[in-house]
């Protein structure tokens, strides 16, 4: 930390390095498009820095981010400029308004650090929801005794939007907000909760309009064009954008304890319930299949230090991307589950600022399909190491 | 150390424990002689009857398909209880799982599946059998149905004289063919047939007099699975000299391509030449068809007289 013309500069960061040593779904391949297929490699999953500066009540932050999780990228993905408010003798103060790109307060596991997280990685549903957890708008927050909230107007578009990819489509903006409780017990007990809310439009994007197009398919297989191998395929008109309404509600809750002669533990739950919400899994775009898409999500999980240096830990997470999806096969309408589900088991040795994490992951997927036709788990276990430096 | 052996012989086996659960594979199959567009790869022998429901039928479009190509349609009708059906090729290990589909008007009340399919080496061409068998809400197989095909490699060009660019890679390549008229053929102008004079009667036959460009191999870039193009006279070509060039419109991202040129006359090749595209080769730019990229274009691959 430095101080300058009455500024104090902070300057932090990690890095990220990681193996997966064992990928199921990995192959020596590549895809149509040219995507090598193969996951068993090393990456740098993140490698960030971060600059703030605080002055009195206001305050600025930069955070840039380099990976090479689909090659050498580096990118802003956090900038904000804040003003807050605290009382004397409070530990945290009473308002902070915060604009620019910062992590939406949706939930525990949103807006939470990656840098501080036990598990390698979200599970599915906040990857679904707030895909990449950065948006930009404008965000208050604070704590009142054991209080604790947060609202947002945002644009809608995190980082990971799959398909705007951070670009705002629509004028509308997000409303998002989490409130809830911190509450101290006696033996170093605690207890946080709260819930979420989520309410915004998004977009459908229209089409242009197409000419007629002459379509040969060569069915004798001789190469040669002939008039019955000709098909007209007609030119449609364009069609226009449509928005539609999207929302969740979520709810959250994280013990923390002590016993003295092992450490500290926690034991979490989130669950989360939306509606055309999805972003990032199965992207959720009611307007083209003329139907709402009911998403539900949510992870357990307990971690527990194992004295100063070690620490292991299990989540389970599920996410039904498309609660209402069926299908028909042969003669039956049946129901489909789009159910994203990870057992996650993990160890990490930690000393000071640096950890290092063993984490198996044991996926279910609906990408396979069963013999009977039905979509069936596509194997994709997964043996990740990674090694961790902070400053 | 004894408790610490039981440890890890512990967290081994959860391990393994949870990787042998099942699961469908995530072999992309490329080694499969049956390739089936959009279907499941299912590994190991095709199923054996169990009591599930049979697959009445199986018909393809052609009795003989080109190895290498997936072109070919197949169509089955299942019994009423099948949920999916599983194609296969006797003497080969390795199946495709698809899902049954609705009825069509010719069997209502039979479900029916439907495909896309092709063969590969290491097949060999000759009589082969498509099988599939159908399956019902429990995974139980009924009899199979099955087909006698025969795979044909694929046939030299026909034609009276037939111009062949081939390659393998993603780069857009374009064939140019000058004939012994002067007119020139290439994606964007694919005959040598020149242009009509205003005013004039056209003969709607004239066009087979001339060499015909049949398709646009790697068009902007989009992947065909074997990238060629052919020139082709259906009727006697014209006596005099042909020029036959190559144009590198756009390398794809590949850091290089090397192609053959083929002229074959009557089915016997009487010409050929090996080349290679470099990204220095790709001149002005490739959306304009009329700059770089038009009349003229390319560099010399072959130059024959007839």
């Amino acid at each position: 930390m430095v101080s300058r013309l009455g500024w104090q500069l902070d300057l932090t960061g990690y890095v990220q390095a990681d193996a997966i040593a064992y990928s199921q779904s990995s192959a020596d391949e590549l895809s149509p498009d040219g995507t090598p297929l193969n996951e068993e490699r090393f990456v740098i999953r993140r490698g960030r820095v971060r600059l703030e500066a605080k002055r009195d009540a206001l305050s600025a932050a930069i955070e840039l981010d380099g990976n090479t999780v689909n090659g050498a990228t580096a990118r802003l993905i956090s900038a904000n400029v804040g003003w807050r408010y605290q009382r004397d003798g409070e530990a945290l103060p009473l308002v902070t308004i915060t604009a620019g790109l910062f992590k939406t307060p949706f939930g525990a596991e949103v807006p939470a650090s990656e840098r501080d997280k036990a598990f390698l990685e979200p599970p599915a549903f906040a990857r679904a929801f707030i895909p990449g957890n950065y948006d930009a708008g404008v965000m208050a927050q604070g704590a009142y005794g054991i209080a604790r909230w947060s609202v947002a107007v945002v644009n809608g578009a995190p980082s990971g939007d799959a398909r705007w990819k951070g670009t705002d489509p629509s004028a509308s903006h997000d409303l998002v907000g989490r409130i809830g409780a911190a509450i101290e017990g006696p033996r170093r007990l605690r207890v946080e909760a709260g819930v979420s809310a989520l309410a915004g439009r998004g977009l459908h994007p229209g089409t242009p309009q197409t000419k007629d197009e002459l379509q040969w398919v060569d069915e004798n297989q001789d190469g040669l064009v002939q008039s019955t191998e000709l098909q007209v395929v007609p030119g449609a008109a364009a069609t226009p954008s449509q928005g539609f309404a999207r929302k969740a509600l979520g709810a959250d809750m994280q013990v923390h304890w002590c016993i003295c002669k092992i450490g500290n533990g926690t034991a979490f739950a989130e669950v989360a319930l939306g509606t055309n919400l999805d972003r990032g899994v199965i992207y959720a775009d009611p307007v083209a299949v003329s139907r709402d898409y009911r998403e539900l999500g949510f992870a357990v999980g307990v971690v527990q230090n194992l004295g100063a240096y070690a620490q292991a830990g299990v989540r389970y997470d599920r996410y039904d991307g498309d609660r209402d999806v069926t299908e028909r096969l042969g003669l039956a309408i049946v129901g489909e589950n789009k159910v994203f589900s990870t057992l996650s088991v993990m160890a990490a040795g930690r000393w000071h600022d640096a950890r290092f994490v063993v984490q198996y992951d044991h996926e279910r997927n609906p990408f396979g399909r069963d013999d009977n036709g039905t979509p069936t788990t596509r194997a994709a276990d997964r043996l990740t190491f990674r090694a961790q430096v902070g400053f | 150390m004894r408790r610490t052996q039981r440890v890890a012989a512990g967290a081994v086996g959860v391990v393994v424990g949870l990787g042998a659960c099942d699961a469908a594979s995530s072999d992309p199959a490329l080694d499969s002689v049956l390739v089936i567009a959009g279907a499941q790869y299912r590994p190991g022998a095709f199923p054996v009857e169990d009591g599930g429901p049979a697959a009445l039928s199986l018909a393809t479009r052609h009795p003989n398909i080109l190895i290498e190509r997936v072109t070919e349609r197949a169509n089955a009708y299942l019994e009423p209880a099948a949920r999916a059906a599983v194609f296969g090729i006797a003497g080969y290990d390795g199946a495709w799982i698809v899902p049954a589909g609705p009825p069509d008007f010719s069997a209502p009340g039979m479900p029916t599946a439907n495909i896309v399919f092709g063969v590969r080496a290491p097949i060999e061409a000759g009589p082969f059998t498509l099988r599939v068998a159908a399956a019902d809400s429990d995974g139980r197989f009924g009899a199979a149905a099955q087909a006698m095909l025969v795979a044909d490699d694929e046939p030299e060009p026909a034609g009276e004289l037939a111009i062949r660019l081939v390659w393998d890679g993603e780069a857009d390549l374009d064939l140019h063919v000058v004939d012994a008229l002067g007119g020139e053929a290439y994606a964007e102008k694919p005959s040598t047939m020149p242009p009509p004079v205003p005013g004039e009667p056209v003969d709607p036959t004239a066009f087979m007099k001339y060499g015909i460009l049949d398709h646009d191999g790697n068009k902007a870039c989009r992947r065909d699975g074997r990238p060629r193009e052919t020139v082709v006279w259906t009727m006697p070509p014209p006596g005099g000299e042909y020029i036959v060039r190559v144009d590198a419109r756009s390398m794809c991202g590949a850091p290089g391509q090397p192609w053959a040129v083929m002229a074959y006359r009557n089915g016997e090749l009487i010409g050929g030449a090996r080349g290679f595209a470099a990204p220095g080769d790709v001149r002005g730019d490739a959306a304009d068809p009329l700059g770089e990229h038009g009349l003229g274009a390319g560099v010399l691959a072959l130059r024959f007289s007839l």
